[in-house]
């Protein structure tokens, strides 16, 4: 073999391999959903805007502290575009929970395109009355 | 009142909008065709929580929008529906657009 047609297989090779691994991804950008957060005695709830995203577009996750929403949106852009305001997009947003949080607790829910997590304070950060002795 | 952001989208028969309306349901929205071939959609909001935010990032308010349309628009007939916090409105296009000749005379 001369070294032109190694060079030549190498490259037709390379090309196979290049076309292997090319796999259908569909790619979506994220922006971050506005949130309102709620406070009161018992518990802490998030209220993020995700409209387009369906129940089962939604993972949320807690890992070392850091509260992660992802929320997936599937659009129909068949037609041809008259006006177009916003590009198709997913919602991702992090958050650092404070300690106190029961964890095992955390609710979701979605509806309507509006996402509500409910994180339920544990009993050492609830707020407690300090009983006052006579002395 | 917010503006929610919306998508147009035509083809050969039909307009279809799509608005980003976060807390829409069908009993909270009303849409109607008004004169000059215009849209508008309204959506009275809820109150998200009770209480004040500690940490506010959008106002809550109504959501609020008019849309003009062209005049092949057919909006007597449109159709509407709301699903996961997205209103689409699909408006016919007429098959013919009525037309009249107007004489010319020499001025």
């Amino acid at each position: 073999m001369k070294k032109g047609d190694y060079a030549m297989n190498n490259a037709k090779h390379l090309a196979k391999r290049a076309n292997a691994s090319v796999e259908p991804v569909q790619h979506h950008d994220t922006v971050a959903p506005p949130v309102d957060v709620y406070e009161n005695g018992d518990e802490l709830l998030v209220v993020a805007d995700v409209p387009g995203a369906s129940h089962d577009g939604i993972d949320v996750q807690l890992e070392k502290g850091q509260l992660t929403i992802l929320a997936r949106r599937v659009d129909d852009t068949t037609g041809a575009p008259v006006a177009t305001e916003y590009r198709s997009h997913d919602y991702f947003r992090v958050f650092s929970v404070p300690q106190g949080v029961d964890a095992s607790k955390i609710d979701a829910q979605l509806t309507a395109g509006v996402l509500r997590l409910r994180l339920p304070k544990s009993e050492s950060l609830k707020p407690r009355r300090i009983e006052v002795r006579q002395g | 009142m917010a503006a929610p952001s919306l998508d147009l989208f035509e083809n050969q028969s039909e307009f279809r909008l799509v608005v980003d309306v976060p807390g829409a349901t069908p009993s909270n929205t009303h849409v109607a065709w008004n004169d000059f071939e215009t849209l508008s959609v309204h959506v009275q909001r809820a109150a998200l929580a009770p209480g004040a935010p500690s940490l506010s990032e959008y106002e809550e308010s109504d959501w609020y929008r008019e849309i003009v349309f062209s005049p092949d628009a057919d909006g007597t007939k449109a159709h509407s529906t709301v699903r996961d916090g997205v209103l689409t409105v699909r408006v016919p296009k007429r098959r013919t657009l009525s037309s009249k000749l107007i004489p010319v005379y020499a001025a």
